[in-house]
């Protein structure tokens, strides 16, 4: 048994239920009809749309792009036509312009080879592909790759992390892409070291995909690249508590991972750069993991980028009536979808379908003051005390929001049922508004 | 495809089995040795207390729910909360208290111990230790009128804390710990409240709370360590005049206080470093009571001026974030 490496005391232990999926081959999605391409799908300035209603578009071109020193941009995963942009609405009353192409399933296209093309060592070209392949944080965060890649000139880094904790329960995703990709994965790896001139790599993975770990370490044969396996505790992938894990460095508060010489990237956005890099192909596509007791046939898929959730669940064989609740993403930080005709975008990690028997979220009661949001939380802040000053629009009493990684763990263990981690999250908004408009 | 059959909450979606109820309903399991223990000794008069305590609890939470206008008043009143405050009320009640006095100090904890301040969670004071010293200050005889446990008769006798503060120590130096620490009756030495008198009772139900990890143990640790520290300090200086540390590990309501009042979540403060402080504080005002104040004991006095710190304690012993 190999040492597991963990944050800490704090996080908590919600059930895996990761066997849903975990052996489920990772299945193609072929595009349907329509596509629909938000144009908002990282964090950052959106990218605005290049392309008018009724203009024709190859698969790979660029259709939205952003401007500013954190944007990102999108392509069409297919050719065909544009035939309309309208606004549709996403969790949050969030409103974002939506790209909608017509497939005609030509597949003609302006990008990408299918034989493997040579790339010289050349930083600065490497970042610049990155950026124009559109990628960007694809674990959740949405966090364009290229700005992470860049840190100030200072600031020497000298080990490069994966993140394949994927210690939300039910995802699959970055297991199987390690299992099934893990060449590409670990070639993936190789050359961002060649371009970033980092001496060295480490990839953490949490115990439940030992599997994994076992067979990438077996098949690797760069010597620059050491895994090492995780305890299986939730908030183990968030960034810092990462880091720490594994190094036992502690990124300042407030501070980037490259304070201490640290980028971290997700399982799949190393593959993305790998395709990207090997065979010039922008970010299109991406492994998603459709789970739940509410989807007939739950599955791990590689689709492209906007399709809709109705196709997915189509594909999975359907939703079942029992179905109550459709999540975007892990049932720890996901969002609620309302809306099935909603797409995918590059931030998708998981598509759920979740019954009541899945889901027990009761009503909220009075703290208790039992402390246990204290001790789980792995920011060492004091939820219970923030909801009430965020509730409450205390600003004077709300700093310590700005600390809080949104990972849900406060809600998770309060036994009386408070919604703190969103209170907080809402908190968060509330008191960056409040010091914009300088206090 | 009918719209809107989604629900919409809040993430995360999965949340941990443990609520308000199983806690609750947990302490007042692990007070089960404790009340039995109770039960055995003084039968039906410590049954009568602890009934009293218990129904007149719930009558008054369920009745002050109702005033505050909050709903499913029979679900909520049966959380758990008043049960345990019944309870711990009882426990800490001579075996012969009248049910009348169960009533009033049933009445005093559910109002001015709890729903005078906004109900559960808001309370500054513990319900059941307010109602004891609202007792205690209002029928000082009844309140301190001890038998030897199965004793029956109406003689009644000074505990072991009360002998050695108005008789001194030879009239103390000569009882069985052990005795004393299992809880069996000696002849002629009144058992204190009827939940303090089997310190070993009380271990085993706070060791529950501490594997349930309801409890941490760094509050009873700390608090009777204080106490055990404390009293030993003046043992050695002045054996003739100051009990051994063990007398005062097995006498009085110190176990009772330090396991099932001191570690009270809405009353102490939340933060581990703020825990200790607190605990610490407990012990020290509870050996400051017993060896020189003019109480023979001094647990319920020493939580409730710690319970009054509580909030500032708190404050300044804010927890370090990840980084800082």
């Amino acid at each position: 048994m190999a040492k597991l490496y963990t944050f800490g005391k704090s996080g908590v232990l919600p059930e895996e239920r990761k066997e849903l999926t975990e052996d489920k081959k990772i299945e193609r999605f072929e595009a349907k009809d329509l596509i629909f391409l938000s144009i908002n799908q990282h964090i950052g300035a959106p990218a605005k749309s290049l392309v008018k209603e009724g203009e024709r578009v190859l698969k790979n071109q660029i259709v939205a792009s952003g401007e500013g020193g954190v944007t990102s941009i999108v392509h069409s995963p297919v050719s065909g036509e544009v035939v309309q942009i309208k606004s549709m609405v996403f969790p949050g009353e969030i409103k974002n312009d939506v790209i909608v192409i017509k497939n005609d399933f030509k597949n003609e296209k302006v990008l990408g080879t299918e034989e493997k093309r040579e790339f010289k060592k050349d930083k600065e070209k490497f970042i610049n592909e990155i950026k124009n392949g559109g990628i960007i944080g694809m674990g959740g965060a949405g966090f364009p790759t290229y700005v992470k890649m860049t840190p100030p000139k200072d600031k020497k880094i000298d080990l490069f992390i994966v993140n394949a904790a994927e210690c939300e329960p039910y995802l699959t995703n970055d297991y199987r892409v390690m299992l099934e990709f893990g060449d590409e994965f670990l070639s993936g790896i190789s050359l961002i070291l060649d371009n970033l001139d980092i001496p060295k790599a480490i990839v953490g993975i949490e115990e439940n995909k030992e599997h994994a770990f076992e067979k990438l370490q077996k098949s690797n044969s760069d010597k620059r690249i050491e895994f090492k396996l995780l305890k299986t505790k939730y908030p183990q992938g968030a960034e810092k508590q990462l880091i720490y894990a594994l190094t036992k460095r502690v990124v300042p508060i407030r501070k980037l991972p490259f304070e201490v010489g640290v980028i971290v990237q997700n399982v799949s956005t190393v593959k993305a750069i790998y395709d990207l890099i090997t065979f010039n192909k922008p970010l299109t596509e991406r492994v998603l993991t459709c789970s739940g007791k509410g989807i007939n046939e739950p599955k791990n898929i590689l689709a492209p980028i906007g399709v809709t959730v109705s196709q997915i669940a189509e594909f999975c064989g359907g939703i079942k009536d029992n179905c109550r609740y459709l999540i975007n993403g892990g049932p720890m930080m996901g969002k609620p979808f309302s809306d099935i005709n909603l797409p995918i975008t590059k931030t998708t990690s998981g598509l759920l379908f979740l019954t009541d028997e899945e889901v027990n979220i009761e009503e909220e009661n009075p703290c208790i003051r039992c402390g246990r949001c204290l001790s789980v939380c792995p920011m060492g802040l004091n939820p219970t005390y923030l909801k009430e000053a965020s509730d409450r629009r205390e600003y004077e009493k709300m700093d310590d929001v700005l600390d809080c990684i949104e990972c849900g763990s406060c809600s998770f263990i309060c036994p009386a049922s408070r919604d703190l981690a969103s209170s907080i999250v809402k908190g968060k908004q509330k008191y960056s508004k409040y010091l914009k408009r300088g206090k | 495809m009918q719209e809107n059959r989604f629900v919409i909450k809040n993430a995360p979606f999965l949340r941990g089995k443990e609520d308000i109820k199983s806690i609750m309903w947990t302490v007042v399991v692990a007070l089960l040795p404790t009340t039995l223990w109770a039960i055995y000794l003084y039968r039906y008069r410590a049954l009568t207390v602890i009934l009293s305590c218990i129904i007149f609890t719930e009558i008054f939470e369920m009745i002050f729910l109702k005033i505050r206008g909050v709903k499913n008043v029979f679900e909520k009143a049966f959380d758990g909360s008043a049960f345990i405050t019944g309870l711990l009320l009882a426990l800490n009640l001579p075996s012969t208290s009248p049910w009348w006095m169960c009533a009033v100090g049933s009445f005093v904890a559910m109002l001015f111990g709890k729903h005078i301040y906004g109900g559960l969670g808001n309370n500054p004071f513990n319900p059941a230790l307010i109602a004891r010293v609202f007792l205690l200050l209002s029928f000082p005889s009844i309140m301190t009128r001890w038998t030897t446990g199965v004793n029956l008769t109406a003689q009644t006798f000074a505990t072991p804390l009360g002998m050695l503060k108005t008789q001194g120590l030879s009239s103390v130096s000569n009882l069985d710990y052990l005795k004393l620490f299992f809880g069996f009756p000696i002849e002629g030495i009144g058992g204190g409240s009827i939940g303090e008198i089997s310190e070993f009772a009380i271990l085993i139900g706070g060791i529950l709370l501490i594997f349930r990890r309801i409890i941490p143990f760094i509050v009873p640790l700390i608090y009777i360590s204080t106490v055990f520290v404390f009293t030993w300090i003046f043992n050695i200086i002045d054996p003739t005049k100051y009990a051994s540390p063990f007398f005062h590990m097995v006498t009085g309501g110190l176990f009772l206080g330090a396991f099932f009042m001191a570690t009270d979540m809405v009353t102490t403060p939340i933060t581990k470093k703020g825990k200790i402080i607190f605990a610490f504080g407990c012990g020290l005002i509870t050996s400051l009571i017993r060896l020189f104040g003019a109480y023979p004991e001094g647990v319920s006095f020493a939580i409730l001026i710690m319970e009054a710190i509580s909030p500032t304690i708190e404050k300044f012993t804010k927890n370090k974030k990840f980084g800082e």
